[in-house]
């Protein structure tokens, strides 16, 4: 009796001790930082650490996806590419022209290029890396490529069984790989032609890199940068204690103090959203054996009195801390967006009409609607890792609340949420510099292939602006059909029609890093909070006379 | 100490102490209004004050209510898993000492394994294995904590099976079955009970160290276990209260069981009771 409550006192005493201690830190602490930056002041830095999330998104090979997150141009090359304004100029091909029929591309190749390993990039290598993405067919779609045909070591010609207006996309993403040096484990020594190259990996820990000696473009002013892989939490951490230059931060710590420091803020279209199956169950499986509908959320009136009836700026202001934009699209702000599908959200009574007139009544009085015996009533997955889903999913369920629908928040991981994606709502994310994302969301032809059109929409009306889309000509010809496959009055993708997705949010991309790191222009973002900073990180630069205001 | 109280007497106010905590934090967790548990974004991440006694988190949630109905949560785990346990236990030493060598050298090797092996591993293979969630959690708290109770229980039976009075009843003609109700479970049931107090404060722990893992439990279920591995995520911008008082209240209720498990213990043992 007597030791407990001695027990007792000395756990409690030690706490209080611990508080004490950790309080009594801070003062000092800071003021050594101050001391150390300015010591530095004077110096020219050509080396970086950096935190960017926790392991390379696409581990170095376009068949993992790399090269889908704005990372083609940090340790390869890639035929088209985009600069800060987005407009598509060359990279390896000079100049590129389209027949008229738009099935042959011509591409005027450089001769200058250079592997990291001083081998030159050729044509070949060209073909090589197009067919072999088209043979996986994992994750790159090529199937209306017909054949690549090398007319001379400055000319190669893609020839396309059908006009693909999205096919720069693809030309701006996909890496080019060395022929003779690529095998199932070129992501432990990739070799590129980018700025960069790879000299070290740690799996879960760091990646070196330092400047790629061969590199035709302007060289990079940093020599080196590595990539501490750090959980969010070790990164603020590291870079309170000054060991890292620079790090991806999520808005829950945007407003930490760092002296010295300063940070940046870039608008993107990384998406967040709601994908809600359209089918009833017992639609059928996908090609993966996956089942397939859901009997509450392929109700047009739910998906509809979420898109209208979710206050998306509280979960600006709550999950984001304000470092957001509420969202209406996957193409919120690019040139194929169709503006007439911005609405006026948190209308909850109009949300309610909805679905009071579509015969979802709360009749037992727990608060829930039922129509014919059905509760509404779906779960929500959503990847439990990522902090930001959890607390959209969190305050999503609440709102919907309001309406009487029930969400039940399922934390799991990928490799169990791609099982049951298409027959539940998921926090789905996306955005592009290019239209292809959307086309594949929303076409039945690609439904259940990974990650295309998990929620099976088929319109006919919409897949056939989406068809006429792809297939035109021009540009602009392709942006009349992308707006109108959103909302043509009538129907359409969006939420003004079949919303088979409830788009949320853009989130603002967040990253602290020393004042004096000078980023460059950056392109509105695309998805890929961690990485999307670093796509130009060739040309980065040292402002040794920033100062933090 | 004092002589002015005898033990009985301390250990009775103890005992009231212990149970009026857990009394209390039930009767609070449930007048607390779910709409504290609303997100605002109004009240992000304030420090404790007269209004949120234990502070806010980064929603703007209520960190008391959310304290105290995860708690909840953890009792009736805890009593799910101490009963369950308990019972397995009953009735697996009571069936190893009366049905013979066989089945006493399989259970015997059964508490063997189980001991042998980690708890915690088990709890997540368990609750893997029945599909996550709470029930997966029940589950795994229910089905791992019997093994040493049971060799307490089957050791108890051994002795007593020897007594005089069991070789009476069975010359007089008794089954086993009649024995073993009318004259053995009496005998255990005070080692019963204690083993059942003793096993809650394991129990909860156990609960909140699986939910602290995740295993599927939704982020919108109030469980002590979340809170603390969501409090990890947010040491390191100094948001303290997440963790301290979530704790504190978690080795509150523990500490509280373990000692009413004790006193009971010593109270309803013919040798120390009188102390």
């Amino acid at each position: 009796m007597q030791g407990n409550i001695k027990k007792i006192l000395s756990v409690f005493c030690f706490v209080i001790m611990i508080t004490a201690v950790l309080a009594g830190c801070s003062g000092p602490e800071q003021a050594e930082t101050t001391t150390d930056s300015q010591q530095k002041v004077a110096e020219i830095k050509d080396e970086l650490i950096l935190c960017m999330g926790t392991r390379p998104p696409g581990e170095f090979d376009p068949r993992k996806r790399w090269g889908l997150y704005s990372q083609s141009q940090i340790l390869h090359d890639t035929l088209l590419t985009r600069n800060a304004e987005l407009e598509v100029i060359g990279d390896f091909a000079k100049s590129y022209q389209v027949s008229d029929d738009a099935l042959t591309w011509t591409f005027h190749l450089r001769d200058d290029y250079k592997f990291s390993n001083g081998e030159p990039v050729t044509a070949e290598d060209v073909k090589f890396s197009y067919q072999m993405l088209k043979e996986d067919g994992k994750h790159w779609d090529l199937t209306f490529l017909d054949r690549i045909e090398i007319k001379d070591p400055q000319t190669i010609l893609f020839h396309l069984t059908e006009p693909r207006s999205t096919f720069v996309a693809q030309l701006t993403e996909i890496v080019i790989l060395p022929k003779n040096h690529y095998d199932d484990n070129y992501a432990e020594n990739p070799i590129g032609s980018g700025p960069y190259k790879l000299v070290q990996w740690d799996k879960g820990q760091q990646a070196i890199f330092v400047v790629n000696p061969y590199y035709a473009g302007k060289k990079p002013h940093f020599k080196k940068f590595t990539l501490l892989f750090l959980d969010e939490n070790a990164a603020l951490a590291a870079a309170k204690n000054g060991t890292v230059d620079m790090i991806y931060v999520l808005p829950e710590f945007a407003d930490e103090k760092i002296p010295g420091w300063k940070l940046g803020s870039y608008e993107s279209n990384d998406v967040r959203g709601i994908s809600l199956p359209t089918h009833k169950s017992g639609y059928g499986t996908t090609p993966e054996g996956f089942v397939i509908g859901n009997d509450v959320t392929s109700d047009l009136a739910i998906r509809q009195a979420l898109y209208i009836g979710l206050d998306r700026q509280a979960i600006v202001d709550t999950v984001l801390n304000g470092h957001g934009k509420k969202a209406y699209s996957l193409v919120d702000k690019m040139p194929w967006w169709n503006e007439e599908t911005v609405i006026a959200d948190n209308q909850v009574e109009k949300a309610v009409t909805i679905l009071a007139e579509a015969g979802w009544k709360d009749r037992d009085g727990d608060g829930i609607r039922e129509k014919n015996g059905l509760k509404a009533e779906f779960n929500l997955y959503h990847a439990s890792a990522d902090v930001i889903r959890t607390n959209i999913s969190i305050v999503v369920a609440e709102q919907a609340k309001k309406l009487g629908i029930r969400i039940n928040l399922i934390g799991s991981n990928w490799d169990e949420i791609k099982t049951k994606m298409h027959s539940n709502a998921v926090l789905f994310a996306g955005g592009r510099h290019h239209p292809h994302q959307y086309y594949y969301m929303h076409h039945p032809d690609l439904a259940g292939i990974a990650y295309c059109n998990i929620v099976y929409m088929d319109n006919p009306t919409v897949t056939g602006y989406l068809n006429k889309a792809m297939y035109a000509s021009t540009q602009e010809e392709a942006n009349k059909y992308w707006k109108l496959s959103q909302w043509d009055g009538k129907t359409g993708s969006s939420g003004l029609g079949d919303a088979p997705f409830v788009w949320l949010l853009r989130l603002d991309h967040l990253y602290a890093g020393d004042a004096r790191i000078n980023v460059g222009k950056q392109p509105i973002h695309t998805h890929g909070h961690e990485w999307s900073l670093l796509a130009n990180v060739g040309e980065w630069t040292w402002d040794a006379d920033a100062v933090n205001k | 100490m004092t002589k002015k109280y005898n033990m009985r007497t301390r250990m009775m106010l103890s005992l009231t102490i212990s149970v009026s905590i857990i009394l209390l934090t039930i009767l609070i967790s449930y007048l607390l209004s779910p709409a504290n548990l609303i997100t605002d974004f109004t009240k992000k991440s304030l420090s404790p004050n007269l209004q949120h006694p234990f502070g806010t988190d980064w929603l703007g949630r209520d960190m008391f209510t959310r304290t105290l109905k995860g708690l909840r949560l953890s009792l009736f785990v805890g009593f799910l898993g101490a009963a369950v346990g308990a019972l397995i236990a009953t009735v697996l030493g009571i069936a190893a000492a009366t049905l013979g060598k066989k089945v006493d050298s399989i259970v015997s090797w059964l508490v063997d394994m189980f001991i042998g092996m980690p708890h915690l591993i088990f709890i997540i293979l368990i609750s893997f294995a029945v599909g996550g969630g709470i029930r997966g959690v029940v589950f795994g708290v229910a089905f791992t904590h019997w093994p040493s109770l049971t060799r307490i229980i089957r050791g108890e039976v051994y002795a007593i099976k020897s007594c005089e009075y069991i070789q009476i009843s069975r010359n007089l003609g008794k089954s086993n079955w009649y024995i073993a109700r009318k004259h053995i479970l009496p005998h255990i049931l005070p080692q019963i009970m204690v083993g059942f107090l003793l096993l809650f404060p394991h129990a909860i722990i156990h609960e909140a160290s699986i939910t602290f893992l995740g295993f599927g439990l939704s982020v919108q279920t109030p469980s002590i276990g979340l809170i603390l591995s969501e409090a990890v995520k947010h040491i390191s911008i100094g948001d303290w209260w997440l963790a301290i008082f979530p704790g504190l209240i978690l080795v509150c209720v523990v500490k509280s069981f373990d000692n009413i498990g004790e006193h009971f213990r010593v109270l309803i043992n013919p040798t120390s009771a009188n102390e």
